[in-house]
This record gives C-alpha cells, structure tokens and sequence, in this order.
C-alpha cells in the first residue's frame, strides 16, 4: 500500500510531535476527559502566540442591539431631564435610523442598585447578572461605526460591515484549532429567530470553509443530515461505510492521492458525529439542579437551552461558541419592541440562563480559561423614538456608546471599565471601539490580532482590518 | 580572550572592547602598508638578484652578496605590519562576523595569518643575512620574502573578493570580451551554509520582514533611493546607496548596513520601530548564505526598469498543430526538471473527465461504450464538438460565469429580499450557448443600455452590473450604499476582467501595483453615471426604486394557459368559495401576469453625477474631481474613445490589452486543472503567484483573441492536449517530487463543484430534469433553514421537476444559500467570487450520505441497476461502477459490493418494514419497494459516496 510520500509523512509527524508537545505544555486537554489533540488536519489544536488566559469563547450576541441606558449605564441625570428636548450640541448634525426632528429625553423606567462587593450598579431586569456582579467586567464604553443592524453584527463578528469576511469564530479556529476532533471548533446556536446578519455572521469568508460556524439547530436534525435516512439503521450505516472505506482505500493506493485518505478519515468522522452530536443535543440526562439553575426545559428552543448547550460544547473541548438571541430591538412602536414589556420579556429569557452559565463554568473550574462575552451590536439613544408619535417608551439605534460584559478568561473580575457622559450619549472616558474588542479577545486567547492574518486577493487580511489596540484595562 | 577553541571570547558594552572593535575596523586601512611593502621587498630583492646575475654573466668584479638596501628598509616596516593587520583582522572578524564562518573568511583568516608568519620569517632572515651573508642564507631569505609577497597578494585578493565580490575584479574585462557568464550564487555563500548558521528559510523568516519593514517605501511603487527590494534581482541591483544585497558579504549589503544603522545614516525603517535584533540577525544569516530567494515569492520582473510581466504585452501567436504546441511547452519543463509524464488514462475515465469538464455531467453508459470501443483521435473530437454545442455545457459554463458576477436571487443586506433577476442568468445561458465572442458578451454585460438601439436582450445583459447587493434596512443613507454599490461595481471588473486588486487603491495608493487612488476613483467613475437604487421615505423605511425592465418570456405564456385551466376548472365545478386555494393560485398568478417577468437593469442618468476622490474611501470625504479614465500602467484607450461604460469594455477587449485575454484563459485552465497557470487568478500584481507556464497562457491568450474571443476554441485547445488526457495516478517519485501537479506531468484529479456533485447523483439515478432556464426553483431544504425576523419569504419546496433541476437554478439567497451547496463550498454571491476553494470535511460527507436528495438518486441508481445492469448481483454492481467511474471495476471491488448487498438484503429481508420505510422517503413507487431495492439503494449510496465519484480524476 502506497503510504504517504516521505515528504508528507516528515511534515504530519512535525505537526502531530508538536502539537502532542504543545498540548502538555500548555495544558491544552485541560477542558475534559473526552477532548483529544488530533495530529493532523486543519482543525488540530495549534499554539498560540503566546501562552493564552483564555483557551474557548462562549459570545452571547444580543441581536438588536440591548438598551444599556435601562440595564447597565446608570443615567440620573437622564431622569432630571425627561422629557425635555435633547441638548442641540448633542444632537446638531447628527443622524439617526428612525427618529426625525428633535427627540426628547428619556429617563430609564427600571431602577438601578448596587450589587456584590465591588458595587456594581444595574438595573433590576437583571436580578440574576446582578448576583454575579463580582464575576464581570462591565464595559460602559463601547462604541461602533455603524447603526444597522446587519452591517453592526457583521461589524461585531467580522471586522467589516460588509458581508463576506471571516468570523471571529473562524478566526479563532483557523488560529488555534480545536480540541474535540469529533465536533466542528466553531458552533452556532439561534434562539428566538435567526439575527439579522443572516448566516454571513458565522461565515469563513475567504478562510477555507473548515473554519465556517456549525448551526446546532433546536428542531430537526441537531446538525445538517446528520441523521440517517429512515429505514437505514445505524449498524446498515456501519456496513456501508466499511464497504465504502475498503474501497476507497484500494483506490488510495493505485491513485496515491492523499486527498482520499482525507475523505476516509472525515466519513469516519461524520459516523463519530451521529452519535456525539445526538449525545451532546440530549440535555434530558443533566440533574434537576442545573435545569433548576438555567431555567431549561429538555426540547423546548429557547435561549437557556443553548446557555446549557454552550457549557456542554466548551466542557467537550469546542473552541468558540456563539449564541444569538433575537428581539433586543426596542424602538417602541408598540408593545412588541418597547422598553415596559418587550425589553423586560429579552431579560426574562436571558437573565436566568446567563448568569447560570458563568456560575456553573465557575463551579466546574472551567471559567478560569473561558471567556464569556454578552453585548449587542451598538447602543440605543437617551432619547424617546416616538416613531410616528408612538406613546410606547423606546430607543432609537446609537452607535456612539453601549455597554458589554465578558467574564473568566484572564479579563478583569468585579469591574466597571469606561463611562459615558451624563446623558448617556457619547462615551465620556475609555473608550473602547469594536475593533479594540476584537483585538483584546484575541489578546486573551493568545493571538496578536496584528498577526492572524489571510492572504486574499493579493492582500494580507485580518479580523480587526488596518485598526484595534489591545485594552490592557480590561485584563486581569 | 580566547575560549577553547581559541576563538574570541567578546566583550560588550565596555570601553575596552569597543577600543578592541575599534583595533579590528582598521583592518581594512592597515591591511595596505604590508601589502605594499612586502611586495616592494620582493620586487626589490627579486631585481637585486638578476642583476647579480647578468653582473656575473658578464664577469664584471665580485658577485654582490647581501640583500637589497631597500628590501631590507621594507621588511622592516612591512612584516611588524603585516603581523599587525592580520591581529586586527582576526579582532574584525569577531567583532563583525560572528568569529568566522563562511569558508571565503577563513581562506582570508589562515591565507593573511600565513603571510604574517612568512613575511616576520623574511624579517628575521633578512637582518640575519645582514650580519652575514652566505649564499644558502640568501636563497632562504629571497625564497621567503617571494613567498610573503605572493601569500599577502592572495590573502588580499581574499579580503577583496569578501568586500566587493569574487567577480568584481575582472568582471568589466569579461564584460568586454564578451565572456560574461550569468551571475551564479556564489559558492561561498552556498556552500557555505553549515558553517553560516542554521539555514535560513526564506519564505517563513526573512520575506515577512521585508514585506512589513521595507517594500512600502522599496517596492514598485514608491523606489526611495531608486531601490526595490521585492525581487532578488532589484536587490542586487540595489540603489543609489550601492547594491541592496551582496551575496555572502552582510557588510557589504546596503540592506544590513541601513537596518544596523552605520554609515552615519538613518536607521532602517524609518519612521518605524528599528528591526529587532533577532530579524537582523535573520537577514544577515540570509545574506550570509547567498541570498537564496524562491521564484514563487515577490515581485516577478527582472529589473527596476522593467515592467512586471502581466502588463506586457501577450508574447505573438506560434504556429504548431492543436496541443502539439501546448504539449511542446510542457513537456520542455517537465524535461528540464527530470520527470517523465504519466500515459493517458484509460479511454472510459477520459470521457468521464471530459464530460464532467464540459458539460458539467457524466456521460451516458452508451457514450462510454461507444468511446471505449473507438478511442480515436477523431472520436474524442466529435464528442468534443457533441459536448461543446449542447445546452448542458452553456449551463455549466454559465455557472462558472456566475461566480464571478455575484448573481444571486435575493437582494443581499438584512432582509435580504427575493428579487428577479433570473432573466439575467438566462441570457448568460443562452450567450453560451449561441457561442457568443467574449467581447461581445463583454460589451452587452457592461453597457448593453448604452448601444445605439439596444435590443431587450442587451439590456438585460447589464443585469451583470446589477448583481451588486442593496440595502434597503430602515435608517440607512441611500448616499452611503450607493457609493457601496459603484465600489462593487468597479471592483468586481477589476477582478474579473483584469485580475488585479484595483481595490486595494479604493483608501489609498495600491502599496504593491502601480495603482493610485485616482486610478481607483478614474475606474469608479465608468459605474457612478446610474441613479440611486434605494431612497429614504422619512422616518426610516426605505425603498428600493432600482432600475428594471420588463421582459417578454415565454414565462408569461405558460402562467396564462395555468390561469385559464384553472378558470375552466372553476366554471366546471361551479360553486367554489372564494378561500378555496384553486382561486389563491389562480390570484397568484393574475397577480405575476400583471406584473410580468422582470429584471434589474443598468441605466445610465442624463446628467453624469460628477465623481470625486473618496479620502480614505469614505463617502464623506469627498476631495479631487476626477473623470472616467482607466489606469495609467496599462495601454491608454486611444484617440476618440467614449468615456463611459461602452468605452471600457471596447478598451477591456482590446487585443492591445494585456490582461483580459490572460486573465480569462487562465481561469478557464484552472476549471480544467484544478489550479490556473497563475494560481491567484484574481491577482496578476506583483504579488499574485508568477505563472508557471507562462508560455502556454500567452499562447492560450494570443490565441483566445485571434479566434475572435471564441471560448469554445480554447476549450478545444486545451482538451485535445496530451497533457489534459494523461492519468491521474503517479508513482511515488512523481507524488513527491511535484505534489501538486504543478508541472502538469499527470492528470487533473480534484473534487467536483458543489452543483456538478448533486448534479451528477441526479442524472446517475434518472432523475435530472434537462429542463433550461426559467424562474429558480426549490427543491427540498430541511425546514427552519430560513427564518429571519423581518422577512416572511418562506421555501416553498418545489414539486415535480423542480426537484431535480441542475444546480444553477435552485433559488441562491445570498444571506442562507442552498445549504448541501455550502458544504461544498459554495460562495454566498455576496461579492464576485472567481476561485472556490476545496475543502474536504464530514459535514460534506454528511450531505451526500444522508440528504434526501442523494438518498433519492441512490434509490434512482438502484433501480437502474435492476432494469439496466444485467442479470445477478455482480452484473449490476459492475455496472454501477463503469457507469458513475467510466472503468471497469476490478473482481474485488465488485466482490465486495456483492458482499455488502447480501449483508443488508438479509437484513432487509428480515425487516421489510425498514426497506420499506427507506424507499418511502426516497420516494420509491410503493409496487417497487422491495428489500432487494431497498439493499441496492445502500450499495449505490456507497457508490455515490466513493471518492473517485465525488472526484474528477
């Protein structure tokens, strides 16, 4: 049988003698028992740039963009002038997505305290993230370049507002591989509708499709065909597949190419998937107290769902997942996209589950090397829409200044970083662009953003474009 | 101050060993007093001796015995001297060169130390025989003086050749006499590379550095101080300073001086952080070893002056027989290297290829016998000419053009909203098909609106420009995306048709190419004549009000005979309630009658919109006014030319033009090969990968523009070449020695296309609907792929032939494309895509073991094989396999087919209900749904799986 040719074998075992060394050194099987460090192939675990805080990414993406003012930016002075013009310096000039002429001042509806030692003030439609305050840093001064939705995701995901870049999730896995040969390294999971962006969010780009996210989807096949067709059981499954690799495995050795001993490789891979996908999906089997924790119900779509999903996927060595959760869109053109009953009900189905998550990534030591991020696309204005003279309390898009949270992962605990002004219009101190959000998870995940770079047509591509400053503020 | 093995052991930092430096950098300035000397003392003992000679001959008085008077004066101060400089050189060469190394230093080292000893020898002889003279002192003494003179000239030599290089000397003679051999690496350097350190890899180590520390200001575009440093050649030629690089002499590279900072000069990169110490010592460890620079890497041309090779002119026609003269090309290569080209594959396999490649389908059991039976020259022509002239080959190459221009059912951004623009797709279709000139089909898609009377059929081939994803999200500035929208535009003919990252100069002058941001905007300004597709209607809702046309197609006819059916229907039936749904279709199609078949146009406004610069591409920066021009580094469009949409495709398609020809035959090559003559095939800049035959693209070129911009001949060119029909399987030795294939010396071998895969299975089960043209369709997609908060479109799963038409008509959204087609690696059509690349990955193997689609063409081929295969189970298997492989299995392969179909048959057997459940989904005719069926369904759906199917080969 024509093995691989000499060159090819030198060149795997490099790879493979490395990356078994850089997996003890680095502790890079750390996540679980049943993670393995494959030898070969694209999505072998690789080192980092330098040794990394955080070695996974779980990104809860709050499509359409979450209100900062009525969950994490504290405005009082915003209540003194409710109701009131906004300030013609703030707003001369400027553009909005929906609001024409001069918009009035909005107070925020819910109250706000301060929670756990450090104080951290938020709102109470979000009583579990409260109790996890000393957990998080808290970024009030984040600001983007666009106030679209689907340019703003790409902008978050990709670096560009245009579609047709790599997401970071393939970034990341181009960089790093990941741990679980038997899962794709990048995972997606929607719940509450599909976000804006569309599946541009979780694409490769111009990375080799490898790198693409992997929708887990709640209804249906867990992962595209991944089941067998009816009537077609899983020990018919094994036969075929024997048959097909004795035969391919004849052609491997009249041909040579090394490409079919790639194809054999992944049909065994894809037969590994109908059972571990189905086994990961089935949440039925956790205790009483970690459905009791995030609020799941076993079948049911919903965001605590994934939240518990997402946990399972990191524990089995997954290197980024990313959540989206639809519905965050307060214009307040009526009590679907308002701040008194919609944004209330987002909080319901998030709270619970998010701070769930980071808890139980604590007590399982896994949030240590684990970076959790929970934030929208942009912010929304200090201003009332009042679209078409609504009466229902809402917010414009803002691109000027929002707020985000990270956790575990070598960021800075039980912090407040950044502010806005008074009215919660434009970022007052530390400000932090979405580009230098990038940079810094790269950072954490060991990368310099500056050097995860692509060659596409005749250019050197990378997540953050020509911009992007690491924030040292933001790291433990 | 020496280690153990008696090499230097440096200071650093302090004063003395800067004074000990100090002593070693005056070797070069000392080394000329010995040299002098000594050889003066030579000369003057060696003039000495022959007139003591001639003095004797002619018998005139006493022999003179004792040394020259002036010798000895030269001895005195030259061989104190000589031992002097050959410290200070040792002192140099360990404060400058690492202690030693390459095996020109130590020639130098031991060759100077010996003329030391030597000449302080002649010192010693030469004050002995001063005392007393004796005639064997005397031959001693003269002996040793010689040989210190001579060893002094060699050591200095050395030393030279070290600085100025080994040719330097007699290089301007040679030049003259016309003996000038082409400057090799030099030897030293190469030979060398042991003793100079760990060998430096290229590519990994020392081009990053110069691409992001030099070619900025040292490429071809910027030269500062007339240097280039993006080719090994430009490099050695170097600059005003000298050369740039001096193969094996670091101290003598203007590259290192400049980064170390000596000479008094700035430190390299200026305006920039200085080089880490570990890259310096990267570059001076390259330099060290000769410089060795790969082809594949840099700038491609020769010389400063001259120009890079893909704005030159496409080298003249030759003559030569079809493929003989592409054969000759390659083979010239591949025998230049060595290597010996594998024999043609056998003929069932050709056809298979060649069907694939053209066709974009397998060929038909009848096509296979009948070539196998023949497998002439002539018949592989005629199948050419059948394949060629067939619908089946303008649909798929009317896909590969649709890559290229985006084309895509949906509007793109958020919504992402179903617009029609298939009538657009069709006529790509139908150009194919009528074999319409490239230029031709250039100039209708580009400015079709523009043409004196344009017929409907031009219009809608602007549809090209109009694949350009729209934005109607509320609350965008319809500005913003409009200048998105020109971007895309001149973009993607910049890389279509010309292969280059024009785009790159959209925020500022190209850093590579000589491309500059005015050139950009120049090129923006062909597409900025068109009105805004989107407008704003206050309080944030926008509309699209792009421009469309109507089309008359037969479209209309079909939808008016179902509106009447349905009319008659309802007459007939009498009462129907009006939310019967038979009245729903028959208002849906009212409703389309009215509307009528439409399609995104371009339309140029009467009044050209003035374009200007865009500082650093934005919108909102708007700066020099500029006019439609195209770049300055390629051909001008000559006298009277129009300068708009019709004027640039006449200049893209100009014979003068050096890129388009080039450009296009080389991604027709690439469908063929895998991989094209130049493998970034949207990049022809200096940094896009060189050609490797850069012979055949000319000629395929030259050729593409004389037969009229006639597609269809290079195909033949290129699929009656030898090197096309060779076997894909090589040896080890072949594998090894090029394992990509990039001599050509064996057959193309790579997975099919997302759309020839599903397309393939289709037509090996019956099922492949041959219909052409018409709306998209949608054939079945697992529920819940679509799905967006703002859009209610919904897949509605096609019935009848819809489910199994080619794959360029299943409805393309370009925010959740066809996701079996995303497997593959399809591209979203967002933006032009002219290269898929090819991934191998288990989520593939998941489509086409289990998507429904393969699992009803596995069901197709099963029945095939009981109606067509013959009688008994190794029959049918066999002849499964010739007709999804075009060869004949082999006894085992059959046998274990056999074997796998009598293991699933007993458990089909056992199990009706199972088989019956299988051929159920796979929509089976329930009198058909038998465990022998069911058991050949597994068995073709090994078939269809087997990488040799999922493969071209």
């Amino acid at each position: 049988m024509l093995a691989l040719t000499r060159r090819q074998f030198f060149c795997r075992c490099t790879a493979g003698v490395g990356a078994a060394a850089l997996a003890s050194m680095l502790g890079v099987d750390g996540a679980s028992g049943a993670a393995r460090v494959a030898a070969d192939g694209p999505l072998a675990a690789k080192p980092p740039h330098f040794p990394a805080r955080a070695k996974r990414v779980i990104f809860l993406h709050m499509a359409g963009a979450p209100s900062q003012i009525d969950l994490f930016d504290p405005k009082p002075m915003l209540a003194r002038h409710d109701g009131q013009p906004a300030p013609e310096e703030l707003i001369k000039g400027e553009r909005f997505a929906f609001i024409r002429g001069t918009p009035k001042c909005l107070k925020s509806p819910y109250r706000f305290e301060k929670h756990g030692r450090c104080g951290m003030e938020l709102s109470e439609l979000l009583p579990h993230t409260a109790g996890i305050a000393d957990e998080l840093c808290l970024v009030r001064s984040m600001h983007t370049d666009h106030f679209n939705h689907a340019p703003a995701q790409l902008f978050v995901h990709t670096g560009s507002q245009l579609a047709g870049r790599p997401s970071m999730g393939s970034w990341v896995t181009y960089g790093l591989g990941t741990e679980n040969q038997d899962l794709p390294g990048f995972v997606v999971l929607v719940s509450n509708n599909n976000p804006d962006g569309g599946t541009a969010l979780w694409s490769s780009g111009f990375l080799p499709t490898v790198h693409q996210g992997t929708q887990f989807r709640s209804a249906g096949d867990p992962v595209l065909y991944v089941s067998n067709p009816p009537g077609v059981s899983r020990g018919a499954r094994r036969a075929t597949l024997d048959a097909l690799r004795d035969l391919n495995g004849e052609r491997l050795e009249s041909e040579g190419d090394a490409e079919i001993r790639t194809r054999m490789s992944q049909y065994e891979l894809a037969f590994r998937m109908q059972a571990s996908v189905p086994e990961l999906m089935d949440i039925g089997g956790e205790p009483a107290a970690v459905h009791e924790m995030y609020g799941t119900t076993p079948g049911k779509a919903s965001f605590a769902n994934n939240c518990l999903l997402a946990r399972r996927l990191v524990e089995r060595g997954v290197r980024f997942v990313q959540l989206y959760h639809w519905g965050w869109d307060s214009h307040g053109t009526g009590s679907g996209d308002d701040l008194v009953t919609s944004l209330k009900q987002r909080c319901v189905e998030t709270d619970r589950a998010s701070a769930a998550l980071v808890m139980d990534l604590k007590q399982r030591g896994l949030l240590e090397d684990t970076l959790v991020i929970w934030g929208g696309e942009f912010g929304r204005t200090p201003m009332n829409e009042a679209r078409n003279g609504s009466t229902f309390l809402g917010r414009d898009h803002h691109p000027k200044c929002f707020s985000m949270w990270m956790a575990g992962g070598g960021v800075k605990r039980g912090t407040v970083y950044g502010s806005t002004d008074e009215l919660g219009y434009n970022v007052a101190t530390d400000p932090v662009h979405v580009h230098d959000l990038q940079a810094t998870i790269l950072h954490l995940l060991g990368m310099d953003h500056t050097k995860l770079t692509y060659r596409s047509q005749g250019r050197n591509f990378r997540l953050t474009d020509v911009f992007g400053k690491v924030v040292p503020g933001l790291l433990a | 101050m020496l280690d153990a093995h008696g090499m230097l052991v440096l200071g650093e930092g302090d004063v003395a060993s800067a004074l000990w430096q100090t002593g070693g950098r005056l070797h070069p300035i000392l080394v000329h007093f010995p040299i002098a000397l000594v050889a003066l003392a030579a000369g003057a003992e060696v003039l000495s001796a022959v007139m003591g000679r001639r003095g004797r001959a002619r018998g005139a008085g006493m022999p003179m015995l004792g040394p020259s008077v002036l010798a000895r004066g030269c001895l005195v101060v030259g061989a104190p001297a000589a031992g002097i400089t050959a410290w200070s050189g040792w002192l140099n060469a360990a404060y400058e060169h690492g202690g030693g190394g390459a095996l020109e230093m130590e020639g130098h080292r031991w060759v100077g130390i010996a003329a030391g000893a030597v000449a302080l020898m002649a010192l010693v002889a030469v004050l002995a025989v001063s005392w007393r003279a004796t005639e064997v002192g005397m031959r001693v003494y003269r002996a040793l003086v010689v040989l210190a003179a001579m060893l002094m000239g060699a050591a200095g030599h050395l030393g030279g050749s070290m600085v100025y290089g080994g040719e330097y000397l007699f290089s301007p003679l040679r030049a003259a006499l016309g003996w000038e051999r082409a400057p090799a690496a030099r030897p030293a350097g190469a030979a060398a590379g042991e003793d100079a350190g760990p060998p430096v890899d290229f590519a990994a180590e020392v081009w990053p550095i110069l691409e992001a520390a030099c070619i900025d200001c040292h490429g071809d575009v910027r030269k500062r101080g007339q240097l280039r440093l993006d080719s090994l050649a430009a490099a050695l030629k170097g600059g005003k300073s000298g050369p740039g690089v001096v193969r094996g002499d670091p101290d003598a590279s203007q590259v290192i001086r400049r980064v170390k900072g000596l000479d008094g000069k700035a430190t390299m990169p200026e305006d920039a952080d200085p080089l880490a110490p570990e890259q310096i010592e990267v570059l001076e460890r390259w330099v060290r070893q000769g410089a060795v620079w790969p082809e594949t890497l840099g700038a491609t041309d020769t010389g400063v002056e001259e120009r890079h090779w893909a704005y030159q002119p496409v080298a003249g026609v030759r003559e030569g027989a079809e493929g003989g003269v592409i054969d000759g090309m390659i083979g010239a290569r591949l025998k230049a290297e060595g290597m010996v080209a594998s024999g043609r594959a056998e003929p069932g396999v050709l056809l298979r290829r060649l069907s694939l490649d053209l066709t974009g389908l397998p060929p038909t059991v009848a096509e296979l016998e009948a070539f196998e039976r023949s497998p002439t020259d002539e018949a592989w022509s005629a199948a050419v000419e059948r394949m060629v002239g067939s619908a089946a080959y303008a649909e798929h190459w009317a896909g590969w053009w649709l890559d290229q221009a985006r084309y895509a059912d949906s509007r793109g951004y958020e919504k992402d909203q179903t617009w029609s623009m298939w009538p657009y797709r069709d006529w790509v279709i139908g150009a194919f098909a009528s074999g319409m000139g490239f230029d031709r089909f250039t100039r209708e898609q580009l400015a079709g609106d523009l043409l004196a009377e344009a017929t409907q059929e031009q219009v809608v081939a602007t549809g090209f420009s109009r694949c350009s994803m729209i934005n109607e999200e509320g609350g965008v500035d319809p500005e913003e995306f409009r200048v998105n929208t020109v971007v895309d535009r001149a973009n993607t003919v910049a890389t279509v048709w010309l292969g280059t990252t024009l785009s790159c100069a959209q925020c500022h002058d190209h850093k590579f190419d000589p491309f500059t941001q005015k050139d950009y905007y120049r090129f923006f300004a062909y597409f900025n004549g068109t009105p805004v597709e989107t407008e704003d209607l206050g309080s944030g809702e926008t509309r699209v009000v792009s421009p469309e046309v109507r089309v008359a197609h037969p479209m209309e006819e079909r939808w008016k005979a179902e509106a009447a059916a349905i009319e008659e229907w309802i007459a007939a039936a009498g009462e129907v309630s009006e939310d019967h749904p038979k009245r729903a279709e028959l208002r849906d199609l009212k409703g389309k009658l009215e509307r009528g078949v439409t399609t995104q146009v371009m339309r140029e406004m009467k009044t050209p919109r003035i374009t200007r610069v865009l500082e650093r591409g934005s919108f909102l920066s708007p700066g020099e006014v500029v006019t439609p021009g195209t770049p300055s580094v390629l051909p001008s469009m000559g006298e009277g030319a129009r300068p708009d949409r019709l004027g640039l495709a006449a200049w893209l398609t100009d014979a003068r033009n050096p890129l388009t020809a080039r450009v296009i035959v080389n991604r027709v090559w690439a469908r063929y090969f895998g991989r094209g003559i130049v493998e970034t095939d949207d990049d022809f800049g200096t940094r896009g990968t060189p050609p490797t035959h850069p012979e055949v693209l000319d000629y395929l070129a030259g050729e593409f523009v004389r037969s009229g911009w006639d597609l269809r001949h290079v195909h033949r060119l290129i699929v009656t070449t030898e090197a096309y029909r060779r076997s894909s399987a090589a040896g080890e030795g072949a594998r090894e020695r090029d394992p990509e294939n990039r001599l050509l010396g064996r057959g193309p071998r790579h997975r099919l296309d997302a759309e020839v895969i599903r397309d393939q299975a289709l037509e090996l089960g019956g099922l492949l609907s041959r219909e052409v043209g018409g709306p998209s369709v949608f054939p079945p997609q697992p529920a819940g792929v679509w799905g967006h908060a703002y859009s209610g479109e919904q897949w509605k799963e096609s019935e009848g032939s819809g489910r199994y038409r080619r794959g360029l008509y299943t409805f393309w959204k370009r925010s959740t494309p066809y996701p079996s087609f995303v497997a593959f690696d399809a591209p979203s059509r967002q933006v032009s895509c002219t290269r898929r690349p090819r991934t191998n990955t288990a989520l593939q193997a998941l489509v086409t073991l289990n998507d429904p689609v393969y699992v009803e063409a596995a069901a197709g081929l099963a029945g095939r094989m009981e109606r067509e295969g013959g009688e008994g189970a190794a029959a049918r298997a066999g002849w499964a396999m010739h007709a999804c492989t075009g060869r004949r299995a082999s006894g085992a392969e059959v046998a274990r087919l056999v074997r796998l179909y009598e293991e699933t048959l007993a458990g089909y057997r056992a199990n009706t209900g199972e088989a019956e459940r299988l051929l159920e989904a796979a929509r089976v005719p329930e009198g058909e749904r038998t465990p022998e069926r069911a058991a050949w369904t597994l068995v073709a759906n090994v078939i269809l799986n087997l990488d040799e199917v999922l493969t071209k080969g």
